[in-house]
């Protein structure tokens, strides 16, 4: 080979080399030093990503999420800008497919652009296959909706705005005492969010004198058919009707995302499946999808379908967002998305005070968010406790009614461990 | 019928068309068509879109359906297929480029839904196409109408290969290339008909695995592995091994894990994909030509001699 060749080689090996070097490490325009600069110094441009599933189970509530956190990016650059502010923001919405291990790529993907800040990811599962990376390269996530208790972890590096299930799961048994069920049935997805949340439900039912239905219905988190799932719990309600219960006596509670509009439509299949309580949690709360779909919501009607949702609080922006989601979408947001709204927002205010540096954002992120979400959040006061998540919170009821609307009935108040009705519904 | 059967039956029905799209494509032309799974995908939202936009029930738009998949099996072939095979690729790499359009294919579908999402405040991410069905005696229309009109597509394709002079070349073709070129054949215009005919049941399979399972865009992905199982539980050298494979390997992935997980518990059904690949797997184990190298006539006869002996 000439030695033209080899210095020409040479060259692009060098230039290549520099470029990779010159894009690592940046989080946006305003690079690498940016954690460096003082408060009030930043410029250019800053990156947080979204991770939200676009597509899979939880599709509808990431679509929600993802709107709330550009809306969010949208009022900071107006807020920035006001301030008089050198620096503006950038959210990429990432679609995480609902799957752990596409959220893990898309996280490794951006940290390797040099973005250190991200929203979500959504699921539990996602969130506990992205803990690893995150904690041993200083990456700062934030999931609107991981409620899994084993991800309840001191000082690592994922905070969460929603409380774990550890309150959640005493909220649905309690609603099944409500309704007068003895013997309880579950069907949940097996995923860190799924176990954790049956884990603790099952837990308060038996304190509550709920028999737990021996035969578990742990299905995969990415099944879209349910017949075989549904023929088998037909079986265990015949076998508990042979044993002396009654239909009133036995609830079902599905621990899910959106795969419970397959799993019911399969359901309406069996006559004594609609005679017996049903109970579902914050995965199906005011899913629009069971509403899509005719059989699905006047089978959730039918059998008084009751489903748990973090309580909202009276908030500034939340009828900000709202109208934003109704605009955008055509229909009510998910609470969830109020907390991927008030996360942007913590984030951003916290980089614009000490700068794109994940150690220093992390020391102040509780202060901001209880400071700023106090007057200013959309879905109430975040408090976070010791392990980062949101400190407390009380859970609303919501059902298809009758007129096959998602209907607010009441809320328990995970303090005084009781439910306050809003009206009668067992 | 039990619903968990009824589902099967229509799943089965599905299997039985895409994995006869996969055989055919694979005995023509050496080509494993990854594509099949988004093209499965595209024939679903072909009759979800003429449903949602004009209405009406879902079989009257399975036509369309198949035309779309046919066309993405022309554009496949003339795109992709052709130049490599000119080039004499290997049998990966013309299984890659299938691969790749897949991709591309399900970057289109992702992109066609966010447009429905955001111009009509659809959810065509998730839909259950069973919703749209009608009722035949009592029962849901697909139990009875898919795996009928699998068994016509079937005598279709057989007719075709059998009694027309084009299926008879094409038939030559598939048994013996050289021979059938010398003979004057057109393979170019064989392959192009081959994809024309097993990306139709492609998208007409998808457009029946909807009715037993949530439309989603990944729907084809998701079961393309359970495709693959048929044809190669079929033998792959036989279009009618795959079809009946396909049928099989669907039944024993409702019929088969319900009825074991009703025995042995429910822990059973975590083992869904595993139960139709181990028939699979057995099967070619003793048969390793697949279902297509099972002696069926020797088998047959043997059963009617020893019925004559008894009665002897």
């Amino acid at each position: 080979m000439s030695k033209k060749l080899w210095y020409a080689l040479a060259a692009v090996f060098v230039v290549t080399l520099s470029l990779l070097i010159i894009g690592c490490g940046k989080g946006g325009d305003g690079g690498e030093e940016a954690g460096e600069e003082a408060a009030g110094e930043l410029t250019g441009e800053y990156t947080i990503v979204a991770l939200v599933p676009l597509t899979g189970s939880l599709g509808t509530y990431g679509e929600n999420s993802k709107e709330a956190a550009l809306l969010a990016a949208q009022d900071i650059n107006a807020w920035l800008a006001e301030q008089g502010r050198k620096w503006t923001l950038k959210v990429v919405p990432e679609d995480t497919q609902t799957e752990p291990a596409v959220a893990l790529r898309k996280m490794q993907n951006w940290f390797g652009d040099g973005v250190r800040f991200f929203s979500g990811p959504q699921a539990s599962g996602e969130a506990s296959e992205c803990l690893n990376i995150a904690n041993s390269n200083q990456i700062l996530f934030i999931s609107q909706s991981s409620t899994s208790p084993t991800l309840a972890i001191a000082d690592d590096w994922l905070f969460r705005f929603c409380t774990d299930d550890s309150i959640q799961g005493p909220a649905i048994a309690a609603v099944a005492a409500a309704a007068g069920v003895k013997h309880l049935i579950f069907a949940w997805q097996g995923d860190t969010w799924g176990d954790g949340l049956q884990g603790a439900a099952a837990a308060k039912a038996e304190e509550l004198g709920i028999e737990v239905y021996p035969k578990e219905l742990r299905f995969d988190p990415m099944l879209e058919d349910f017949t075989k799932e549904v023929g088998l719990l037909d079986g265990y309600v015949t076998d508990l009707l042979e044993q002396g219960a009654t239909l009133e006596e036995i609830g079902f509670c599905i621990i899910t995302y959106e795969q419970v509009v397959p799993f019911m439509i399969a359901a309406s299949e069996y006559p004594q499946l609609r005679e017996i309580a049903w109970i579902g949690s914050d995965g199906t709360v005011k899913s629009a999808a069971m509403l899509a779909n005719d059989t699905v919501a006047r089978f959730a009607a039918d059998t008084r379908f009751i489903s748990a949702m973090n309580r909202p609080e009276a908030a500034s922006r939340k009828e900000h967002v709202t109208k934003h989601i109704q605009e955008t979408l055509g229909r009510e947001p998910d609470a969830y998305a109020y907390n991927n709204y008030d996360i942007i927002w913590a984030l951003a205010l916290a980089i614009d005070e000490v700068g794109y540096d994940p150690v220093k954002v992390k020391e102040i992120l509780p202060r901001v968010a209880d400071e700023w979400t106090k007057e200013n959040g959309a879905s109430g006061h975040v408090v976070l406790n010791e392990f980062g998540d949101r400190a407390f919170a009380d859970y609303d009821f919501w059902l298809i009614n009758d007129n096959l609307e998602w209907e607010y009935v009441g809320y328990y108040d995970s303090r005084a461990d009781i439910i306050n009705w809003e009206r009668q519904v067992y | 019928m039990a619903p968990w059967l009824a589902n099967g039956l229509i799943y089965a029905s599905a299997l039985a068309l895409t994995a006869g799209g996969i055989t055919l494509l694979y005995i023509t032309t050496r080509t494993f068509n990854f594509a099949h799974a988004s093209m499965a995908t595209v024939g679903f939202y072909v009759v979800y879109s003429f449903i949602i936009f004009i209405g009406g029930s879902p079989y009257r738009y399975f036509p369309f359906a198949f035309l779309f998949g046919a066309l993405l099996g022309v554009i496949c072939y003339y795109g992709l297929n052709r130049p490599l095979l000119k080039r004499q690729a290997s049998e990966i790499t013309l299984m890659m480029s299938t691969l790749g359009y897949d991709l591309i294919l399900l970057s289109l579908i992702q992109m066609y839904c966010d447009f429905l999402t955001s111009n009509y405040k659809l959810f065509p991410r998730r839909v259950n196409m069973n919703m749209y069905d009608l009722e035949l005696f009592g029962i849901n229309a697909a139990t009875i109408i898919l795996p009928l009109m699998a068994i016509i597509c079937l005598s279709a394709l057989h007719l075709f290969l059998g009694k027309t002079k084009f299926g008879v070349a094409m038939k030559a073709t598939i048994e013996n290339p050289v021979l059938a070129g010398a003979s004057g054949i057109n393979s170019d215009r064989v392959y192009m008909v081959a994809w024309l005919i097993g990306g139709g049941m492609a998208s007409l399979g998808g457009a029946a695995m909807a009715m037993a399972q949530t439309g989603t865009p990944v729907m084809g992905m998701n079961s393309i592995p359970f495709m693959f199982a048929g044809a190669i539980l079929g033998g792959l050298h036989s279009l009618y091994g795959g079809i009946l494979g396909g049928f099989m390997v669907g039944l024993a992935e409702y019929a088969g894990v319900f009825l074991l997980s009703q025995k042995f518990g429910p822990w059973i059904l975590g083992y869904r994909m595993g139960i139709p690949l181990l028939l699979m797997a057995i099967t070619l184990l003793i048969f390793p030509r697949g279902l297509a190298g099972i002696p069926w006539a020797d088998l047959f006869g043997r059963l009617t001699g020893k019925k004559r002996g008894v009665q002897a």
